[in-house]
C-alpha cells in the first residue's frame, strides 16, 4: 500500500484500520498525524449529528400509527361499514363525531378518581419540567398544583395535572395522538363531570371538570396555561 | 398474511423503542425538517410492519429499517428513481500528502453546507458506527464506491473548513439550521 493509498483509506474510514493500513499507520509520522486529525473531526461529527433529540413520545406515536395501519389492512370493509353506519346515526342524532381518545380521556379522570387526591402544591418549575417532557410549555398563572403524573390512556403516556383553580378543581390531561385521533374540539358531559377537548398537532388537551363549570372559562383556562412547544427545525 | 404466521406486535413495539430515536437523527440530517422527519420515519415503520418477516436474521433488523427510512425518504422527496439512476463516483481522489484536517471552524455550520450525498455516508458511519458495507449496505452501493463517497466526503468537508467550493459537488441545499429543542426552555 503506497502512501496515496493509505491517505484515501484513512479518509474513508479512520476508525477501522485493515492489518495493512495500521502497519503503514505505525510506520510513517505523517499517516499518524493525518489519522488523529480526522480521529478528532470524526469525534465533532458525531456530537454534531447526535445533538438533534425527538420529542418525547416519538415510540408511542411510531406503534400507534403502525397499529392504525394493522387495523385498516385487517378490518377496512368492517370498519367502513362500520363508520357508515355511525357516519348516518350521527347525521341523525348528534351534531359532531364523538373521539374515542376524547372519551377515554374523560373516562380516565371519571375512573381514576385517586389522581383527584391533594399531593400538596407542586412547584412550578417541577410542572414545567414534567410538561416538557411530553413537548407541552406551561405558564404558571398563580393556580395550585396539587397532582402530577403520568398516565395511561388508550395505549399511551401523558400527563394528568390536577389543580386548584378560582373555579374549582380542575384537571387536565394532555395526551400523545395520532393526527385526526381528534381532528376538532369536543365538549362532553358524563356523570357529573363535562370536558372540553382541543386538538394540537400531535397532542390533545383536555380540560374536565364538574359539570356546573362554565366550559368557555374552563378552555380559556388551559389555553393560558399549556401550549405545544415550537419545535422546528 | 396467514394470521398465526403475524409478526408479534410486542416485538415490533421492542424494535420500535429501540430504533426510533436514532433512525429520527438520521431522518432529521436527511429531511433537515423536524416534522417531515417524523412523518417519514412514522411511514417508513408502517411500510416495515406489513414486511416485517422479511428479515429472518434479527441482526440485520437495523440495517433493514435504515433502508426503509431512506427509501421513504426519496419517495417523499420524489426523488426515488433519479437516485437509482445516479452513477457510482468509484474514480480515486488525490490527496495531498500534507492535508491538514485541524477543524477550527464550527462543524455544524459546516455540515448544512455538505451536499446529501456526501452528508449521508459521514452520518451513517459517524452517529450510527456503520462500517462501509454496512453503509453500502444501505445506500445500495458498492463497498469500493462507498469507500470513495466517504473519502470525497471528507475532502469536501475540508474544502468547506478552508473557504474552498468543492468542484464537483452539487450545490448545496440552502443552509437550513437544525435547532435543538424538546427540553425544557
Amino acid at each position: 500500500m503506497n502512501a496515496q493509498d493509505a491517505r484515501r483509506a484513512l479518509l474513508a474510514d479512520p476508525r477501522r484500520l485493515p492489518a495493512e493500513l495500521e502497519q503503514a499507520v505505525r510506520d510513517d509520522a505523517g499517516l499518524a498525524k493525518l489519522r488523529q486529525q480526522l480521529l478528532g473531526l470524526d469525534d465533532k461529527l458525531a456530537a454534531a449529528f447526535g445533538d438533534v433529540t425527538p420529542l418525547p413520545g416519538l415510540a408511542e406515536r411510531i406503534i400507534l400509527r403502525a397499529r392504525y395501519r394493522r387495523r385498516s389492512v385487517w378490518l377496512g370493509a368492517v370498519a367502513a361499514s362500520v363508520l357508515l353506519a355511525g357516519a348516518l346515526s350521527l347525521t341523525v342524532f348528534r351534531p359532531e363525531a364523538e373521539s374515542p381518545l376524547a372519551v377515554a380521556m374523560l373516562d380516565h379522570v371519571i375512573v381514576e378518581k385517586g389522581e383527584l387526591a391533594d399531593n400538596g402544591n407542586i412547584s412550578a418549575a417541577a410542572t414545567k419540567v414534567s410538561l416538557a417532557q411530553i413537548g407541552v410549555a406551561y405558564k404558571d398563572i398563580g393556580y395550585q398544583v396539587r397532582h402530577i403524573g403520568e398516565c395511561e390512556v388508550a395505549g399511551r403516556i401523558g400527563r394528568h395535572v390536577v389543580m386548584n383553580t378560582p373555579l374549582g378543581v380542575v384537571t387536565f390531561l394532555i395526551m400523545p395522538q395520532v393526527k385526526g385521533e381528534l381532528s376538532s374540539r369536543r365538549v362532553m358531559n358524563k356523570g357529573l363531570f363535562q370536558a372540553v377537548f382541543v386538538p394540537q398537532k400531535r397532542s390533545a388537551f383536555g380540560v374536565i371538570a364538574d359539570a356546573h363549570m362554565n366550559t368557555k372559562q374552563m378552555e380559556s383556562m388551559m389555553g393560558q396555561m399549556f401550549a405545544p412547544m415550537k419545535d422546528e427545525i | 398474511m396467514i394470521p398465526w404466521l403475524r409478526p408479534s406486535s410486542a416485538h415490533f413495539d421492542q424494535v420500535v423503542r429501540a430504533y426510533s430515536s436514532e433512525l429520527f437523527q438520521y431522518a432529521s440530517w436527511l429531511c433537515r425538517d423536524r416534522h417531515r422527519a417524523e412523518d417519514v420515519l412514522q411511514e417508513a415503520f408502517a411500510r416495515a410492519w406489513k414486511n416485517w418477516g422479511q428479515v429472518e436474521d434479527e441482526s440485520g433488523r437495523r440495517s433493514w429499517l435504515y433502508t426503509i427510512v431512506r427509501n421513504e425518504f426519496l419517495r417523499d422527496t420524489g426523488r426515488a428513481k433519479a437516485r437509482m439512476e445516479e452513477p457510482e463516483d468509484d474514480e480515486p481522489v488525490d490527496i495531498a500528502d500534507d492535508i491538514d484536517f485541524t477543524c477550527g471552524v464550527e462543524i455544524r455550520d459546516l455540515l448544512v453546507q455538505l451536499p446529501e450525498k456526501f452528508l449521508e455516508p459521514l452520518l451513517l458511519q459517524n452517529l450510527m458506527g456503520m462500517s462501509c458495507e454496512e453503509i453500502a449496505a444501505v445506500m445500495g452501493l458498492s463497498g469500493g464506491a462507498t469507500m470513495t463517497r466517504l473519502t470525497r466526503a471528507r475532502m469536501a468537508l475540508h474544502q468547506l473548513m478552508h473557504g474552498a467550493t468543492e468542484p464537483n459537488a452539487t450545490p448545496a441545499k440552502p443552509a437550513l439550521r437544525l435547532v435543538q429543542t424538546g427540553g425544557a426552555k
